[in-house]
C-alpha cells in the first residue's frame, strides 16, 4: 500500500509535466493573444511590437517553452500580464474560495445522498423508495445554472432568507489573510464572520451539493441492497447478529465501495472549480480566474490555475483509492493491483 | 445633453400583470427598503463586474473593475463631470496655456495632502508624471500604457519650475489634454508610498480622492470610507462598498432586497421593469457608448464604396433600438454622438435606413448575395446586436454570417485586417472630448485604421489625417465644434469606413432615497460617487 | 430504521412478470418521453408554428397570446418553435457525444484491458491525465480553438465523457481477458487481435452500452451548460442552453423565456437517466437474461 502511495507520487510530476504541456500548447493555439486584450483599440503598430517584445512573446515558441519550464521548477507560476500580479498570488486567493466551497458541496451531497439512499434501501420497491429515487433523479437532471436561478428567485427573492451572491455580506469588513474565512475567523477573533459566511455559502452549497447528489443516492442505495443479498449477510443474519450491526458493520462497509469511488469522483470535479455555480453566485473561485484568464489569454494564469487544479484532483483520487483500500480489506491484501 | 425617449413595448402592461400573477411584483414590493446603517455609519454600496485589486494606474488598459475604484479613490490635475465638455480644475486649481499652444502651466491647490498625509505640491505631481515618461524609473511597471494615453510622443516633458507650479510641454497643440489629464490613468499617485512600494505601488494604492481605501478583498470587494482631505471637501456618505457582483439576476434582487445602492451594470431590458418598482429609481444618462460596424477597406466586396454604403444604408437601427436595447438607446448620427462636441442634427441622414437605396447600390456594385462575415463579441449586448445586424443585412441580398468569439479571439481577429471582413467597435468617452473617436481610432499609423478598418490605404486618408490633426489643435471651442462638425461629414461621405449603429449608455439603478448620483459618467464608465448623498 | 435493513429483501419484479400491472405502466413513462422527445425534434419542421428563427410577431408577447401559445421572445421570435428546434442541438450533442466516447473510449479499454501490464499501466496513467485536466478548462480550450459549432460541441462533450468508457471498458475487458474461454484461445495460439475482437468484446459491449445511456444525461447536460457560457450554436439558431442565458435577465419580466428551455433540459435528461437506470437494474438485479 505505501508502495502504491509512493508510486502514484513519484507519477505526480508526470502528470503535471503533461497538463502544464497541453495547455501551454493550446493556449497558443488559441487566436489572439495577451498583446491584443492589452493594447486595446488604441496602439500603434510601434507600440505592439514594444508590447510583444516586453512579455516575450516574440521569442520562439520552444524557447517560451523552456522558459515556463525552467519557470515551473522553481515553483515559480509566472505573473499574471493582465492583472500584474504574481500568479501565485492569485492562486492564493481563489482556491481556498474553491475548496471552502466544493468542501460544503461535499457535505450536502454526502448528507442528502447518503441519506436518501440508505433511507430508500430501507424498504426497496416502497413508496418512499421511489419517491426518493424520483428526487434524486431530478435533482441530477437539473441543468445547474437553472437550478442556481430558481434558489435565487425563491430564497432571496421571494423569502428574503439567504444572501444571492458573494462570500461575505457589504457590511462587513474584512481583510484576508489566509482566504479560508472559518480560519481567519478564528485566528483573528473574529467570530462575527461565520454567521455570514455560512449563510452566503448555503445557496450555492446547494445548488452543486443536491445537483450531484442524484448519483451518489443511486449508487448507495443499490450498493446496499445487493450487498443486503451477499452471503455473508445472510449468515450473519440467520446467526441472529442485531440488524443494526450488520448494517454498519457489513452492508454500509461493503456498499462504501461504489460509494467513495463516486465521492471522489465529484469532489475531484468540484475543486477543478464548479465554474458556472462560481459564475451565477459570484463566487470568486479559481474555476471563473482560469476562465477568464483563458478569454483574455493570460497565459501564466490560466496554466497555473491547471496546474494546481490537476495536482488537487491527483491528491484527491489517491485519497480515494487509499479510502476504498481501507473499506474493502480484500483489496488490501492483494499486492500491488 | 440628450434625453432618452421613452420606447414602451406595448405589451409592457400585461407582461406586468404576469409578473403579480406569479406573485414576483408583490413579493418584491414587502421587502424592507431600508438604508444599510452599520453602526449609524452611512454606507453606500455600488456594483462592481470583477475585483482584480491592482490599482496601477499605469497599466490600466481600460473599462474593468480599476475605472470605478480609481475615480473613487484618486485625482488627477482635472475633473470632468460629463454634464458638459468643459474641464474643471481639480488638484490644479488652474492652469495657463502658451500662445502657440503647446506650453500648459498648472497652479496646484494648496494646503491639499494624500490619504497618507503626503502634501501635494508640483514636485509631486511631477513624480507621477515623471514616472510614465522616465523608461528607466525604479517604480515604473512593465507595461505601462499612461504616456501613450496622454499623447505619446507629442508630450516632450515635464517640470516643476516652483513648488506650486507643474508645466506639461508638448511639441504640437492638443487642445484634448485637459481632458486626457481627468482620464484615470492620470491620477496622482504619494511620493511617499511609491517610494515605500515602488512597483507595487498597485496593491498599496496611495491617492488623494474623495475616498481612502480601508480594505481591499481581492475578487469580493473594496471597502472606502470618506477622506476628509479632499479637495471639494468630505463626502457626505462616511463609506462605500464596492461589492463584486457579476451576474444580472443577483445584481436586481440585490437591488431589490436594498443590498445595493447603485449600480451600472443591470440590463436594458430590466430598465422599465425596475423603474416601476418602489424603493429604486432609474436616473438618466446620456449616450456616450457607440457601437460601430467597422468594414474592412481591403477585404473583397467591402473595396468597393458603393457596398459599404449600402450596408450602412440597410441597417435597421430602429429594430437595433427596440430589439437589442429593449428602447434603451437611441439612432446615432454618425461618429460623434449627439452628447458631444462635434455633433450636428444633420448627421442623422449618415444612419438612414433605406433598404431599397441600398439593395440598388449592391445591384449597381455587381455585390448582390455577396458572402461576408461579420465578428462579434459572444458577452453583453453584442450577440442581440449582431443577430439584428445581420438579419438586417441578409434582407438586403447579401449573405452575412456572424461568428460569436470570446475576447481574446474577437480581438486577435480584429486587429488583423486579413482575419476578418465586418466587425463590431466598441467606443466610449472616458472624458467627452471629440478627439477621443477620432486620433486613436482612425489616424494612420493607429490599429484602427491599420488594421480594423485597413482604410490607410484609401486615397482619402491623408486628408482625413490632417483634418484630424487640425481639428485637435483648434483651441477655439468653437471653431473646433465645427472642425469635427465636418470631419463626420468626410468621413461617412467619402470614405463609410464604419457604419455607426447604435448610442447606448449603461443604464444606471439607484435606490430611491440615494441623490447626487452623476448618472452620465456612470452611463459611460465613469464612476464619481463623492456628491452621492441620502435623502433626509 | 437501521433494524429494517435485517429483513430479507422483498422479491421486487420477479412477481410481476408476464402481467403488465400499473408498475409497468410507469417503467413505460420515460421511455414515451424519451421517444417523445427524439420525434418532437425530428419533425420538428413538420409541427412548429412557425421558423425558429424569423420575427414573427411583436417582441415579448406573454404566454397563451393568440397564435403564439408560449409568448415570444425579445426579437419577436415564436417561443414554442425555438423550444422545438432547440430541441435538436440537445439531442445531437448529447447521443453524439456518447456514441463517439463510447467507440473510441471502449476501444481504448478494450485494448488497454487484454495487454500486458506495462502497456496497460501506461494507457491507464493516460486516462488519469486526461481526468486530472479541468473539464470545463478542456472544453473551453477546444471549442475556442476550433471555433464554437454543433460538431466542436459534440467533440468537447465526448472528450469528457471519455475516460469514463476507457475505464469500464478496460475494467471489463481485463476481467474477461483472463477467463477460461480467452485463456483457452490465447492457448490455442489465436492472434491478440483476434481474441480481442472475437471473444472478449461481444462480451463486453452490453455493459458499456448500459454505461453509456445512463451518461446521455450527464453528456445532454453538459452540452447545455457550455452552450449557456456561449460556447455551443451559433445564434440565432435556437439552442435550450442558450435561450436560459438569453432569458435569464428578463427573470423578472418574463420568468417563462428562461424556465421553459430548463424545464425541457430537466425533463429530457431525467426521461433519460430513469431509462439509464432500469437498464442498469436489470442487470443488477439480474432479471434479464
Amino acid at each position: 500500500m505505501i508502495a502504491e502511495i509512493v508510486r502514484r507520487i513519484a507519477f505526480l510530476p508526470v502528470t503535471l509535466f503533461v497538463v502544464a504541456t497541453l495547455v501551454f500548447i493550446a493556449l497558443r493555439a488559441l487566436p489572439g493573444s495577451t498583446v491584443d486584450m492589452l493594447s486595446s483599440q488604441f496602439a500603434t503598430a510601434g507600440l505592439r511590437d514594444q508590447l510583444i517584445a516586453q512579455l516575450g512573446l516574440d521569442l520562439p515558441l520552444w524557447q517560451q517553452y523552456l522558459i515556463y519550464l525552467r519557470e515551473l521548477v522553481t515553483f515559480d507560476l509566472g505573473r499574471s500580464f493582465i492583472t500584474g500580479k504574481d500568479v501565485s498570488v492569485m492562486v492564493g486567493e481563489t482556491l481556498p474560495v474553491t475548496i471552502e466551497l466544493a468542501l460544503a458541496s461535499l457535505i450536502v451531497m454526502v448528507l442528502f445522498g447518503l441519506g436518501a439512499g440508505m433511507a430508500a434501501a430501507a424498504r426497496p420497491g416502497s413508496l418512499i423508495d421511489a419517491s426518493l429515487r424520483f428526487v434524486a433523479m431530478t435533482l441530477f437532471a437539473l441543468p445547474w445554472f437553472w437550478f442556481g436561478i430558481i434558489l435565487i428567485i425563491v430564497f432571496s427573492l421571494w423569502l428574503g432568507w439567504l444572501p444571492s451572491f458573494g462570500r461575505l455580506p457589504s457590511t462587513l469588513d474584512y481583510q484576508p489573510v489566509t482566504n479560508f474565512v472559518l480560519v481567519d475567523a478564528i485566528a483573528l477573533g473574529r467570530p462575527d464572520l461565520i454567521g455570514p459566511w455560512l449563510a452566503h455559502l448555503i445557496l450555492p452549497a446547494l445548488t452543486v451539493g443536491l445537483t450531484t447528489s442524484g448519483m451518489l443516492m443511486r449508487l448507495a442505495r443499490s450498493g446496499i441492497i445487493e450487498t443486503g443479498r451477499l452471503d455473508f449477510v445472510r449468515t450473519a443474519r440467520m446467526k441472529g447478529v442485531p440488524g443494526g450491526r450488520i448494517f454498519f458493520r457489513h452492508i454500509l462497509r461493503n456498499a462504501a465501495l461504489g460509494v467513495l469511488t463516486v465521492i471522489g469522483l465529484q469532489f475531484g470535479a468540484m475543486l477543478g472549480g464548479s465554474v458556472i455555480a462560481e459564475v451565477v453566485f459570484g463566487y470568486p473561485g479559481i474555476g471563473r480566474m482560469m476562465i477568464d484568464a483563458v478569454l483574455t489569454r493570460d497565459y501564466a494564469v490560466a496554466q497555473g490555475a491547471a496546474l494546481v487544479i490537476a495536482t488537487l484532483y491527483v491528491f484527491v483520487n489517491l485519497a480515494t483509492d487509499l479510502a476504498y483500500r481501507w473499506a474493502d480489506p480484500r483489496l488490501r491484501r492483494e499486492p500491488g493491483r | 445633453m440628450t434625453r432618452m425617449k421613452d420606447f414602451n413595448a406595448p405589451t409592457n402592461m400585461s407582461r406586468r400583470r404576469f409578473g403579480q400573477m406569479l406573485g414576483l411584483t408583490g413579493a418584491i414590493a414587502m421587502l424592507p427598503w431600508k438604508v444599510e446603517a452599520q453602526g449609524g455609519v452611512q454606507t453606500l454600496v455600488f456594483a462592481l463586474p470583477g475585483l482584480v485589486g491592482n490599482f496601477e494606474p499605469h497599466t490600466w488598459v481600460g473599462f474593468g473593475d480599476t475605472v470605478h475604484v480609481m475615480d473613487t479613490v484618486a485625482r488627477g490635475l482635472t475633473h470632468m463631470d460629463f454634464a458638459n465638455p468643459l474641464p474643471r480644475p481639480a488638484i490644479a486649481e488652474s492652469w495657463t496655456v502658451s500662445e502657440d499652444g503647446t506650453v500648459y502651466d498648472f497652479t496646484i491647490r494648496d494646503g491639499l495632502t494624500f490619504h497618507d498625509g503626503t502634501p501635494i505640491d508640483a514636485p509631486a505631481v511631477l513624480r507621477t508624471f515623471q514616472r510614465m515618461k522616465d523608461e528607466d524609473d525604479p517604480t515604473r511597471p512593465e507595461l505601462s500604457f499612461a504616456l501613450d494615453n496622454l499623447g505619446g510622443p507629442n508630450v516632450d516633458g515635464f517640470e516643476a519650475p516652483d513648488a506650486r507650479t507643474f508645466r506639461i510641454n508638448l511639441l504640437q497643440p492638443d487642445a484634448a489634454i485637459l481632458g486626457r489629464l481627468s482620464r484615470p490613468d492620470m491620477v496622482i499617485i504619494s511620493p511617499t508610498a511609491l517610494e515605500a512600494h515602488g512597483k507595487e505601488i498597485g496593491l498599496n494604492f496611495v491617492s488623494c480622492g474623495p475616498y481612502r481605501i480601508s480594505s481591499v478583498t481581492p475578487n469580493e470587494r473594496v471597502v472606502l470610507e470618506a477622506f476628509d482631505g479632499f479637495y471639494k471637501g468630505t463626502p457626505e456618505i462616511q463609506r462605500v462598498v464596492m461589492q463584486v457582483i457579476p451576474e444580472a439576476v443577483a445584481q436586481m434582487t440585490a437591488l431589490a432586497a436594498s443590498d445595493l445602492n447603485v449600480t451600472n451594470l443591470i440590463p436594458h431590458s430590466n430598465v422599465d421593469r425596475l423603474e416601476a418598482m418602489e424603493g429604486i429609481r432609474i436616473e438618466e444618462s446620456a449616450a456616450f457608448i457607440s457601437a460601430m460596424l467597422a468594414m474592412n477597406c481591403e477585404a473583397g466586396p467591402l473595396a468597393d464604396i458603393r457596398v459599404r454604403r449600402a450596408i450602412n444604408l440597410g441597417i435597421d437601427r430602429e429594430a437595433v433600438v427596440r430589439e437589442a436595447f429593449f428602447g434603451k438607446a437611441e439612432v446615432p448620427g454618425y461618429i460623434t454622438p449627439a452628447a458631444e462636441q462635434g455633433y450636428a442634427p444633420e448627421h442623422q441622414r449618415h444612419s438612414e435606413y433605406d433598404p431599397d437605396a441600398a439593395r440598388a447600390l449592391l445591384e449597381e456594385a455587381g455585390a448582390m448575395g455577396a458572402e461576408l462575415s461579420l465578428i462579434s463579441e459572444n458577452s453583453g449586448f453584442w450577440p442581440r446586436l449582431g443577430q439584428v445586424v445581420e438579419r438586417s443585412l441578409n434582407d438586403l441580398g447579401l449573405v452575412v454570417t456572424t461568428e460569436y468569439l470570446d475576447g481574446g479571439t474577437f480581438n486577435g481577429r480584429l486587429f488583423d485586417k486579413t482575419a476578418h471582413e465586418l466587425a463590431f467597435l466598441q467606443r466610449s468617452a472616458f472624458f467627452p472630448d471629440p478627439d477621443g473617436r477620432f486620433s486613436p481610432l482612425f489616424q494612420t499609423g493607429t490599429a484602427g485604421a491599420d488594421q480594423i478598418t485597413a482604410q490607410s490605404g484609401l486615397p482619402e486618408q491623408a486628408q482625413l489625417d490632417a483634418m484630424i490633426i487640425a481639428a485637435n489643435a483648434e483651441g477655439d471651442p468653437e471653431r473646433r465644434t465645427q472642425l469635427y462638425v465636418e470631419l463626420n461629414n468626410f468621413m461617412a461621405d467619402e470614405m463609410m469606413p464604419v457604419a455607426a449603429v447604435v448610442n447606448t449608455f449603461l443604464p444606471v439603478a439607484v435606490t430611491a432615497d440615494l441623490e447626487g448620483v452623476n448618472a452620465n459618467a456612470l452611463g459611460t464608465y465613469r464612476t464619481f460617487l463623492e456628491d452621492a448623498r441620502y435623502a433626509a | 430504521m437501521a433494524n429494517s435493513f435485517a429483513a430479507p429483501p422483498k422479491p421486487v419484479a420477479a412477481t410481476r412478470r408476464g402481467r403488465l400491472g400499473p408498475a409497468d405502466v410507469l417503467r413505460l413513462v420515460p421511455w414515451v418521453i424519451a421517444t417523445g422527445f427524439v420525434l418532437a425534434a425530428l419533425l420538428a419542421p413538420l409541427i412548429a408554428p412557425y421558423d425558429p428563427i424569423e420575427n414573427v410577431g411583436m417582441p415579448m408577447m406573454p404566454l397563451f397570446t393568440d397564435g403564439h401559445v408560449l409568448g415570444t421572445d425579445g426579437f419577436g421570435r415564436d417561443q414554442l418553435s425555438r423550444l422545438l428546434y432547440g430541441l435538436r442541438p440537445m439531442l445531437v450533442v448529447s447521443l453524439g457525444s456518447v456514441v463517439l466516447a463510447l467507440v473510441v473510449g471502449g476501444i481504448y479499454g478494450l485494448v488497454s484491458g487484454v495487454s500486458g501490464w506495462r502497456i496497460d499501466w501506461v494507457m491507464m496513467r493516460a486516462v488519469d491525465i486526461v481526468m486530472s485536466f479541468p473539464l470545463i478548462l478542456a472544453a473551453i480550450l477546444v471549442l475556442a480553438a476550433l471555433g464554437a459549432s454543433l460538431v466542436n460541441l459534440t467533440l468537447a462533450v465526448a472528450v469528457s465523457q471519455l475516460p469514463i468508457f476507457a475505464r469500464l471498458a478496460r475494467a471489463l475487458a481485463s476481467g474477461e481477458a483472463a477467463r477460461d474461454y480467452a485463456m483457452a484461445a490465447r492457448a490455442a495460439g489465436f492472434a491478440p487481435i483476434r481474441i480481442m475482437v472475437r471473444e472478449v468484446a461481444p462480451n463486453i459491449i452490453r455493459p458499456l452500452l448500459v454505461q453509456a445511456t445512463s451518461v446521455v444525461a450527464v453528456a445532454a447536460l453538459t452540452a447545455a451548460a457550455l452552450s449557456y457560457l456561449g460556447l455551443g450554436v451559433r445564434p440565432p439558431a435556437p439552442d435550450l442552453g442558450y435561450m436560459v442565458k438569453e432569458g435569464q435577465e428578463l427573470i423578472f419580466i418574463a420568468p417563462e423565456q428562461a424556465l421553459l428551455p430548463g424545464l425541457v433540459i430537466a425533463i429530457f435528461a431525467l426521461a433519460v437517466s430513469f431509462c439509464g437506470d432500469q437498464l442498469g437494474d436489470d442487470r443488477a438485479v439480474g432479471m434479464a437474461p
